[in-house]
């Protein structure tokens, strides 16, 4: 057993020096916590599966890392996949991955936590079990072999990774994790009696919990889905797990400080959950509903502590849209005062395009200067009316004179091209609108940089766009060459999105349990799809092709009213018809408001009395 | 202003962190430490610290300064104890002082690095080679500007004169010295030091 430990422990001291950003793999942080493996009972990693300063920084991992180690039953580990260059030196003196507190291989724990961001780190997970030396799926796995549960966003549509999966984790961890690790615990406490078998049957039935090998897709003769049956005693649909009281779970008072910079290389504290603007586009402003605002006091004091604890010098007020939260005037002031006098910045990495997001955050900006980014997402008011976006081009010129006459000169917008039924005019709108605001009737704004950022729209699972075609890698290319034309402009930088990754995202987003074959064979064949300098697509045609799997059916085909997705069994909490009700708005350019102020649009998300949008300043 | 000196030991796995891992890690523990650090004007203020010269990756040292200004007085017998407790394992503060108000900073004083190379020849087996002494700065040094040796060098020719595998050395900075003298002091054993952009190495005597 402790060969091991000095079989990594040597393999490091020697190797260490060799490769890019050793501090990576060292563990030892401030703030990581380190139990005696051998005494407690239950021992899980959790696993991020892309690079140390990506997943360091994910608030989700961080919160449910403090769940398990508050436990005196339980203890939680971490780890995160290696750059190329350590993964060729860990597999060529046979070190398998190994968690970062204690070094213990991974497969050494009873329950492996894997996240699932982003679609292109699917073919991480791969990488990271067969770095792990644990056998892919789940029905491969012998009782004795770790459990591998996956959470987060991408649990929303898993099916292309279902397979790999014991457990999914549908919704918010905090509740539902603390109930899975006590079923595990009994199962291994009675020497794992009935198998696997015996466990899935329990844990399907924890509201939130998705056991895929209890479900099986049938599938048409042309390749959609016929029925999806669920084993009996398995529930159908499968509901998300939603926490109503935020503040019964107060995040960690102890952030983890890396030694490697982070992403986001400061404190996160999350204001609410959810949001109700409704853009038709965006997954977690469907999935993360209903609204639930933080105390301000709660907020306060958990930045504080945390900022103690950790010597941070920046205080972020994170969540999808921060500018919304209803007590932030008022909770801005009273920090802002106190931060001040420390020389701690607060920062608020999402805002609204207009003048009180922007006067708000000068207000902030008082220590260090923060980055303004807005997102208007489309270039012509007819597209921002399908999305959903009630953002004149007025507003965006208001917001970015508010900007300018406050002192920024570089500020980042967001743009999409491929929204539905978008045409030419729709996409030379983007250009359009930059070099109007530019030259506003407010005169120049001279001197100001503007940084374009142009991304692929790519339909997500549980939208009201989930419906809709994709672009074709050509088209794409051929729409951002519009953009970029049209932009050839004195202080604009465009920036764009690698076409035949936003198509990639689009194979795996709304994806089916047939591509999994084919993400072990893109990952075998050394995909790292994350990193741009290791992405290539000639690699997934080969995989598509040698599973005779033609990608457009996945990502340029428009799905039918009747059809059914491959996620048709998980329940996001959101109704069907109500996404059907806002795509046909959408085509008929119709704005749906926002029920924190104009009444229900019965989104399904509420059950009132309890569940529903719950804002701090109801007191 | 007022402005303290830390001195400071990097060892174990801290070795692997870079030199603004290093300065990060430092600044952290120093604010969770309540030291009443200075900061500059501007868009993006931070801390007025300054430090020696960086370390390579997957080098140590005993002994590192940071030179930090201050907004208030500080106790300094306390506040090395506050340091220590927030500091990773690995980084050790073994001095803290406040400097004279007219002490010349540190960019102005450090001439000189010596290393102590050590040869591996088994496990658990070790041999001492002579120190590896470095001008850093051409002032007072008799280097010439733009043309000072680089370790990386040294120790290659080291290696090669001595018909050993560089990968067998295991190098540790001992320390930062203003002169020679200071060095023939504080340190007994064969020193070699390293001249000019080829590192010439010559022995250094009393």
């Amino acid at each position: 057993m402790n060969g091991m430990r000095e079989k990594i422990d040597r393999f490091l001291s020697e190797h260490l020096k060799e490769v890019t950003r050793p501090a990576r793999y060292i563990g030892g942080e401030v703030n990581s916590r380190t139990k005696e493996f051998e005494r407690v009972p239950l021992r899980a990693v959790l696993i991020y599966p892309d690079l140390y300063e990506i997943g360091l920084s994910n608030l989700g991992l961080s919160i449910l890392y403090e769940i398990i180690n508050r436990r005196d039953d339980a203890l939680a580990e971490r780890c995160y996949l290696p750059w190329t260059d350590m993964q060729e030196r860990m597999r060529a003196w046979e070190i398998p991955l190994y968690s970062l507190e204690s070094r213990r291989p991974v497969r050494d724990f009873d329950l492996v936590g894997i996240t699932l961001q982003h679609e292109l780190t699917y073919t991480n997970i791969i990488r990271v079990l067969d770095l792990a030396k644990i056998p892919i799926k789940s029905g491969e796995r012998a009782d004795e072999e770790p459990l591998v549960i996956a959470g987060g966003p991408g649990a929303y549509n898993p099916e292309p990774l279902a397979d790999i999966f014991d457990l999914v984790v549908l919704g918010e961890g905090e509740e539902v994790l603390e109930e899975i690790l006590d079923a595990i615990l009994e199962y291994k406490c009675k020497g794992k009696q009935g198998g696997k078998e015996s466990l899935y049957l329990r844990c399907a039935n924890i509201p939130g919990v998705y056991v895929p090998s209890l479900y099986t897709p049938f599938y048409n003769h042309d390749g959609t889905i016929r029925e999806i049956k669920a084993r009996e005693g398995a529930p159908f649909p499968v509901r998300k797990r939603l926490v109503m009281d935020l503040d019964r779970f107060p995040l960690p008072e102890r952030p983890l400080v890396p030694f490697v910079e982070a992403v986001h290389d400061r404190c996160n504290v999350e204001l609410f959950r959810g949001c109700t603007r409704g853009c038709r586009f965006c997954q977690a402003g469907m999935v993360y509903r209903p609204v639930r605002e933080r105390a301000p006091e709660t907020i306060e004091l958990w930045g504080y502590n945390a900022l103690k604890n950790t010597g941070y010098e920046e205080l972020s007020l994170a969540s999808l849209n921060s500018a919304d939260y209803s007590r932030l005037s008022h909770l801005t002031a009273k920090m802002r005062d106190k931060l001040k006098e420390r020389h701690i910045s607060l920062s608020l990495p999402s805002l609204r395009t207009d003048s009180f997001s922007v006067e708000l955050a000068s207000r902030l900006s008082e220590v260090r200067r923060m980055g303004l980014t807005f997102a208007p997402e489309a270039g012509s008011e007819r597209m921002r009316k399908i999305i959903n976006k009630n953002l004149s081009d007025e507003d965006l010129f208001r917001a970015l004179k508010t900007a300018y006459d406050q002192g920024w000169r570089r500020i980042k917008l967001y743009f999409m091209i491929g929204l539905p039924s978008e045409t030419d005019q729709d996409v030379e709108a983007i250009p359009r609108l930059i070099r109007w605001v530019l030259k506003g009737e407010g005169g120049h704004l001279r001197g100001l940089k503007l940084v374009v950022s142009l991304s692929t729209f790519v339909p997500k699972p549980h939208t009201p766009f989930q419906w809709v075609a994709q672009l074709s890698v050509a088209e794409t290319l051929r729409r951002q060459r519009l953009v970029k034309d049209g932009l050839r402009v004195k202080g604009v930088e465009v920036r764009w999105h690698q076409a035949e990754m936003s198509y990639l995202e689009g194979i795996l987003s709304r994806g089916d349990r047939r591509l999994l074959p084919v993400i072990i064979m893109a990952s075998r064949d050394g995909a790292f799809d994350n990193w741009k300098e290791c992405f290539s697509y000639s690699r997934w045609q080969k995989a598509l092709q040698a599973h005779d799997i033609d990608p457009r059916f996945y990502v340029e085909r428009e799905r039918g009213e009747e059809e059914i997705f491959p996620y048709e069994h998980l329940h996001a909490g959101i109704n069907k018809e109500f996404l059907l009700r806002e795509y046909r708005a959408a085509m008929e350019e119709r704005i749906t408001g926002d029920c924190r102020w104009e009444g229900c649009f019965d989104c399904g998300a509420c059950s009132p009395p309890e569940v529903r949008n719950l804002l701090a300043a109801e007191g | 202003m007022k402005r303290l000196m830390l001195k400071y030991r990097k060892g174990g796995e801290m070795i692997f962190l870079s030199h603004l891992e290093t300065m990060r890690t430092l600044e952290r523990a120093l604010r969770r430490a309540d030291v009443p650090m200075a900061y500059t004007q501007g868009y993006s203020p931070h801390p007025k610290i300054s430090s020696s010269p960086a370390l390579p990756v997957g080098t140590g040292s005993e002994g590192e300064y940071l030179e930090v200004a201050l907004e208030e007085e500080v106790d300094v017998g306390a506040l090395i104890k506050r340091i220590n407790l927030e500091l990773p394992q690995g980084l050790e503060a073994t001095e803290l002082t406040l400097l004279p108000e007219h002490f010349p900073k540190l960019s102005r004083w450090i001439r000189y690095a010596l290393y102590r190379i050590d040869r591996i020849e088994g496990p658990g087996d070790t041999r001492t080679l002579p120190y590896l002494l470095l001008p850093l700065a051409s002032r007072g040094s008799g280097e010439r500007e733009g043309s000072l040796p680089r370790l990386r060098d040294a120790l290659a020719r080291m290696s090669d004169e001595m018909g050993i595998d560089e990968k067998e050395l295991r190098v540790v900075r001992q320390g930062l010295y203003a002169s020679v003298d200071e060095v023939l002091e504080e340190v007994r054993g064969r020193i070699l030091i390293a001249r000019g952009r080829e590192a010439l190495l010559s022995e250094v005597k009393e």
